[in-house]
């Protein structure tokens, strides 16, 4: 039999303890939050009220939609805290040393705990892909109503946006459900004129995204400019409501943009559309390797810490703890390192993500082997 | 100080260090991560000025939480592992084991005032100081590659930034500049080929063109009114022949004094405050509401302690190592967070005195520790 009982033992040891080292962390760090949120909430109530929430209900969904980010965070150090925790008891009950007497290698009691860490890589994966980028955008609107700098679904705080024909867009706000833009300006650099290259600008109160045209029409109207160097003033023609603006940049290039800074976890679709939209930013390629990467880092943070707790008999803990934090901090640190060369283009999007993982995999490899038996 | 006791000190001791730095390290990397995503753009050496101030805000916020898991842990172990039994066999009454951590929560809530009253407010304004200071934060930003930048009251893309040779100076080349003038903080946007950053001899930065088209559009037009009358709108268009050059780059910017408020004040200061009373800034309310929070936090180890080591000796030796620390934990989080959360609000709010709301959950806290002590004392 494959899974035995010493393995169904050790396996829910392990997942109590990784439940609970979870629910901890997650409920400390939601704490922390809510003593800094909690001075908001009074300000943002009008608003909340008015919107048709009550501030319970609205506290409830904010941390309802940061849970699944936080556990993406957080799950890999509770895995290592979790393996610790049982470890050090088992060893302590005298719960090891028999069972790898009667023959059972250590290496054979650590597997359950590794498969447990695959299992766990797959689960974030999928996650990733799937939940979190859901309630990453509503977490995002539900961040602005607290922090009162716009209604949730209206994006104000918007930079000015390089678009792929040249233009330069910027705009008061965007509403990504209505997919309108208010208060939009284009402008050009040296555009062709009779008169030769001038700089020319557009103004749209609205923009609207239409399907069927696949472009951003201006509903409203709006004024396009030819700015004339020699002189005060321009010729500002009127355009018709309807009029095609001179917008290449899709809806959800434009919302992804928009939140980039934001986002709790994009899914790799999403990704993609900003790598394509933005071929020059490396940071994207290197994000789209990280979203498959990243998950990997729990499973080798167990195989890098199972070997460091894993005593049969007691073990000094200061020392043990040293080691394993000191192995986990190079491991981190080494992982900063390269993402920080990857997103500046100096590496391969490729080695910078999954270098560090790969190397301390191997290294917890090897340490896995020279486990006490 | 007996043996036995001198053993549940060290290992106390020994888990909440070890406790302490991990749940720091957790709360440490979510405000870090927190501090560096509100400020996305700006360069990793002045996001690292910025976390030094974090460090005590999340050991002041850690270190009771630290001490209950260390408290809940170790006594959890001693029950499991017969010892209180044993104890209390050789006629050792339970107060002897509950002594250490009782007196170590003693000691650790003396450091958590020291660490709210003094330490705190300190980090908190320096690190007020520090992302208030909105002309660095545009320099870092200018490493940022996608050639856009943004503050409270200013919107500015440029093709490329060429930095000069002082520290500070530089031209942005055909630039586009939102901003709002004038007191109805109607947008304006500049366009030109030329946007100088400069050093005044104040040390003070200052922008200015040479040249550059200022374009508003008609503020009937603007964000959220409805579509009423569909056809164009007009377009004013100026020319700028100079921009204040005399125009201080912060003010241009928006940045706002720093304004200390009640949680950055130390409590000698605090105290002070809550003597004027009223003040046009701050009400009496909002300093009260300051002060007994923060005393109230800083009881919170030892009460944790107490609660903890009363529930630890109501527990079977039987029972599994983590329903201890789920025990412990659950009222915490389930009665004592709860309490605090309303208490905040209604106390901030004036609709109930400060004292009432910020201490009532730690008096809670205290009865149920207190009658659990006691049960066990009884038995």
């Amino acid at each position: 039999m494959i899974f035995r009982r010493h393995d169904r033992y050790y396996v829910r040891q392990y997942l109590t303890s990784l439940c609970a080292s979870l629910a901890f962390l997650s409920a400390l760090v939601i704490v922390f939050d809510l003593a800094d949120r909690i001075d908001d909430l009074p300000r943002a109530a009008k608003q909340i009220l008015a919107a048709g929430r009550t501030p319970t209900g609205l506290l409830l969904e904010y941390y309802g939609t940061l849970l699944p980010f936080l556990w993406m965070k957080l799950i890999p150090f509770s895995a290592l805290i979790a393996a610790g925790l049982v470890f050090t008891w088992l060893a302590r009950a005298n719960e090891l040393s028999p069972i790898v007497t009667a023959g059972v290698p250590s290496i054979r009691l650590l597997a359950p705990i590794l498969g447990v860490g695959v299992l766990l890589v797959v689960g974030m994966t999928v996650a990733r892909e799937t939940v979190v980028p859901g309630l990453s955008r509503r977490h995002d609107d539900l961040h602005r109503v607290f922090k009162r700098s716009g209604r949730g679904d209206r994006l104000t705080d918007v930079k000015h946006l390089f678009d792929r024909d040249g233009g330069r867009v910027s705009m008061a706000a965007y509403l990504p459900a209505r997919r309108r833009m208010e208060g939009a300006w284009v402008t050009f650099r040296g555009q062709p004129t009779p008169a030769g290259p001038r700089d020319v600008a557009y103004q749209f109160p609205f923009l609207d995204w239409d399907d069927a045209t696949g472009a951003w029409l201006a509903a409203n109207g709006g004024t396009r400019c030819v700015l004339d160097p020699r002189e005060s003033g321009a010729d500002a023609t009127a355009l018709p409501a309807g009029a095609r603006a001179p917008v290449a940049m899709r809806p959800s290039l434009l919302e992804l943009t928009l939140r980039q800074g934001t986002a709790l976890g994009f899914s790799s679709d999403e990704i993609s559309t900003l790598a394509d939209g933005y071929p020059d930013n490396p940071r994207f390629r290197l994000l789209l390797h990280q979203q498959w990467a990243a998950p990997v880092g729990t499973f080798v943070l167990l195989l890098l810490g199972l070997p460091m707790v894993y005593r049969l008999g007691r073990a000094n803990v200061f020392r043990t703890f040293g080691a394993t934090n000191g192995l986990v901090a190079a491991y981190y640190l080494a992982d900063a390192v390269l993402t920080d060369m990857g997103s500046r283009g100096a590496l391969n999007p490729v080695v910078a993500a999954w270098a560090a993982h790969v190397v301390f995999a191997a290294l917890g490899t090897v340490l896995m082997s020279s486990v006490e038996t | 100080m007996l043996r036995v006791q001198r053993l549940i000190l060290l290992e106390l001791v020994v888990t909440l260090v070890l406790t302490l730095f991990v749940v720091t390290t957790v709360l440490f990397t979510a405000l870090a991560l927190g501090t560096m995503g509100r400020m996305e753009g700006l360069n990793f050496a002045f996001l690292l000025t910025l976390l030094p101030p974090l460090l005590p805000l999340a050991l002041s916020f850690s270190l009771p939480f630290a001490y209950l898991l260390a408290v809940a842990l170790v006594y959890g172990r001693l029950v499991s592992d017969r010892e209180l039994v044993a104890l209390r066999i050789a006629g050792v009454h339970p107060r002897v084991a509950a002594a250490p951590a009782l007196a170590v929560g003693g000691v650790l809530s003396l450091a958590s005032l020291v660490l709210l009253g003094w330490v705190l407010p300190e980090g908190a304004l320096a690190s007020l100081v520090r992302t208030g200071d909105v002309a660095e934060q545009f320099l870092g930003q200018l490493a940022s590659s996608n050639r856009s930048v943004s503050t409270s009251r200013m919107r500015l893309s440029f093709d490329h930034y060429e930095p000069g040779t002082g520290g500070g100076t530089g031209v942005f080349r055909d630039f586009e500049m939102d901003v709002r003038v004038g007191d109805s903080g109607r947008p304006l946007k500049l366009m030109g080929q030329e946007l100088r950053l400069t050093q005044g001899e104040d040390g003070q930065l200052l922008i200015g063109t040479p040249r550059a088209y200022a374009l508003s559009s008609d503020p009937g037009a603007a964000a959220g009114s409805p579509l009423r009358d569909v056809g164009p709108r007009t377009m004013d268009v100026g020319y700028v022949e100079r921009l204040g050059a005399a125009t201080g780059f912060n003010e241009l910017l928006g940045a706002s004094r720093v304004e200390v408020k009640a949680p950055g004040l130390a409590l000698p200061d605090l105290l002070y405050l809550m003597a004027r009373g009223d003040t046009p800034k701050v009400p009496y309310r909002r300093s009260s509401t300051e002060l007994h929070g923060r005393l109230a936090t800083a009881l919170l180890p030892f009460l944790f302690a107490l609660a903890s080591v009363g529930i630890a000796f109501q527990l079977s030796p039987r029972a599994r190592r983590l329903t201890g620390f789920l025990l412990s934990f659950l009222p915490i989080l389930l009665v004592h967070l709860p309490l605090w959360v309303a208490g905040r609000s209604l106390s901030d709010a004036g609709r109930i005195p400060a004292e009432v709301g910020m201490w009532a959950p730690d008096a809670v806290l205290l009865a149920a520790g207190s009658v659990l002590l006691l049960r066990a004392y009884r038995r």
